[in-house]
């Protein structure tokens, strides 16, 4: 059975969620160019399912943290109405880009219970949110499941973390929450000709996202 | 889906056994319910919480999970044994489970010669989920029986295996007249009809062993469009590959260390018991 190990007590990276944030507050441009932009999803030709591939638990559990903590920038830029309309715009591509497709799901709950959008339908949802800008920031602690092995070949794995909510209006806080969330990750094994050599290449993508609970109000 | 019971064990029967191992199991749990500051701080809880079945089975089999790492990078002084971490995993606050029976569990798994370890691949867990479904435009429960099904390349997936809902049951006859009496070969089966013109009563041209087979039905309603998926409402674990023994496994949404997914219930079982709770799991009322 193929297992992958994988280290499940990571940090996500306390101090670049500090900076993100503080660069989201003064200009968001600049974090734009700082983030690098995701690699796209192979297409069907390059994934090749039944390879064998040796995944490092390290850098699997980086990669996965690192996507999150991505999203959670895109999701600042794209809410903060102090961005123009081509900034939020290109934060959107930049997020969808994180994902393995427009077809994963992200859940969100509210007074009336939960619904669940494809992730460029709740990405342009958040333009629309009543708040002048929103802080989302990840917990430091997360939990990084083993990665399994799907039917399709690619690996599989979840990360449970906490994500801190805060919408501002008029630099206020009016809305504050902490809410559980599971995001499933995708290990996608492809390969990629480079110099006439084929190499077994392997990144992480976000899926689904579910919310656990939304734990309290701040 | 969130349990709210609060149901404190030492309002058990009391003999001296039960109150000893009681305290026995909260002095355990000291390092978890020591400092009030911990008890404040959501994010140690979450810590503490099992937040997916999947660290349940790290922490049963006591594997380097986070629980652990974050004790030893905080608690230096602590010490985590298999022990602790399976007590770790009982719902504190279930009043299925009784304190003798779940010590007795606890020594079998870890026993020195033979220590038990819980495969996500084992073939005798199952997962309980209540859903909640459109049928016909109407609101209706639906419960699966899922199971983890491996490939020959390796990889795995979730199948379901069995399906009920009410709505899927064949409706009991209750026309004495709705069957094809003993001379209808005579008449080469003409009354056949009354099959087709009265679906409703279709159970009484059946033989006594029919049994309601729902999966395939819910695979034709599927097909022909009258069900549609709204939510899951509810899901719990069943786990009978443990030797005498059944537990399930739910999740307990609070803010607390024993909190997350949890043994609720623990019961002796043999393989003759065990058919038997397999027979009517997907019972709304389980």
């Amino acid at each position: 059975m193929n297992r992958i190990e994988t280290n499940k007590f990571r940090k996500p990276g306390g101090w670049k969620f500090l900076l993100s944030g503080l660069l989201i507050l003064w200009a968001a441009f600049p974090v734009l160019a700082q983030v690098e932009p995701s690699v796209k999803a192979p297409t069907a030709e390059e994934m090749n399912g039944e390879a064998t591939i040796k995944i490092d638990p390290e850098l699997y559990s980086q990669k996965a943290l690192q996507k999150t903590a991505d999203l959670g920038t895109y999701l600042a830029i794209i809410s903060d109405r102090s961005n123009s309309m081509a900034e939020a715009n290109k934060a959107v591509e930049l997020a969808v880009d994180l994902f393995i497709n427009e077809d994963a799901e992200v859940e969100v709950s509210g007074p009336e219970g939960r619904n669940r959008y494809k992730v460029r339908a709740y990405l342009n949802r958040l333009k629309l949110l009543e708040y002048d800008k929103i802080e989302i920031s990840w917990t430091d602690i997360s939990y990084v499941s083993d990665l399994k092995k799907g039917t399709d070949g690619n690996y599989y794995g979840v990360i449970t973390l906490q994500q801190r909510f805060k919408g501002f209006k008029d630099n206020e806080v009016v809305y504050g929450d902490v809410t559980e969330k599971n995001i499933e990750v995708m290990v996608v094994p492809y390969q990629k000709a480079a110099d006439g050599v084929q190499q077994q290449k392997w990144d992480v993508f976000l899926s689904d996202v579910g919310v656990v609970v939304t734990k309290f109000d701040q | 889906m969130i349990h709210k019971t609060k149901y404190n064990f030492l309002e058990l029967k009391n003999t001296k056994v039960i109150s000893g191992v009681v305290l026995i199991l909260l002095f355990l749990c000291f390092p978890f319910a020591s400092q009030a500051q911990l008890y404040a701080d959501h994010e140690e809880n979450f810590a503490y919480e099992v937040k997916q079945i999947d660290e349940f089975f790290e922490r049963f089999n006591n594997e380097n999970t986070l629980i652990k790492r974050y004790l030893s990078n905080h608690y230096s002084q602590l010490e985590v044994s298999r022990e602790e971490l399976l007590k770790s995993l009982f719902n504190f606050q279930s009043p299925y489970i009784r304190p003798e029976e779940a010590l007795r569990f606890i020594e079998q798994v870890h026993q020195q010669e033979n220590p038990l370890r819980l495969s996500f691949y084992d073939d005798k867990w199952f997962a309980k989920v209540k859903a909640s479904v459109l049928y016909e435009g109407k609101e209706r429960e639906l419960f699966l029986l899922m199971s983890v099904q491996e490939e020959q390349n390796g990889g795995s997936k979730w199948v379901i295996e069995e399906v009920f809902a009410d709505f899927l049951l064949a409706p009991a006859v209750k026309d004495s007249t709705a069957f094809l009496n003993p001379m209808s070969h005579a008449t080469d089966f003409m009354g056949l009809n009354k099959v087709f013109e009265n679906p409703e009563k279709v159970k009484g041209y059946l033989s006594s062993d029919y049994q309601d087979d729902q999966l395939p039905k819910l695979v034709m309603e599927l097909q022909n469009k009258k069900v549609s998926f709204r939510e899951v409402e509810d899901i719990s674990y069943h786990f009978l590959q443990v030797d005498g023994w059944i537990f399930t496994v739910e999740d307990f949404q609070r803010q607390e260390k024993n909190a997350g997914w949890l043994i609720n219930r623990l019961m002796p079982a043999n393989a003759t018991e065990k058919k038997a709770y397999m027979e009517t799991l997907l019972q709304p009322e389980i």
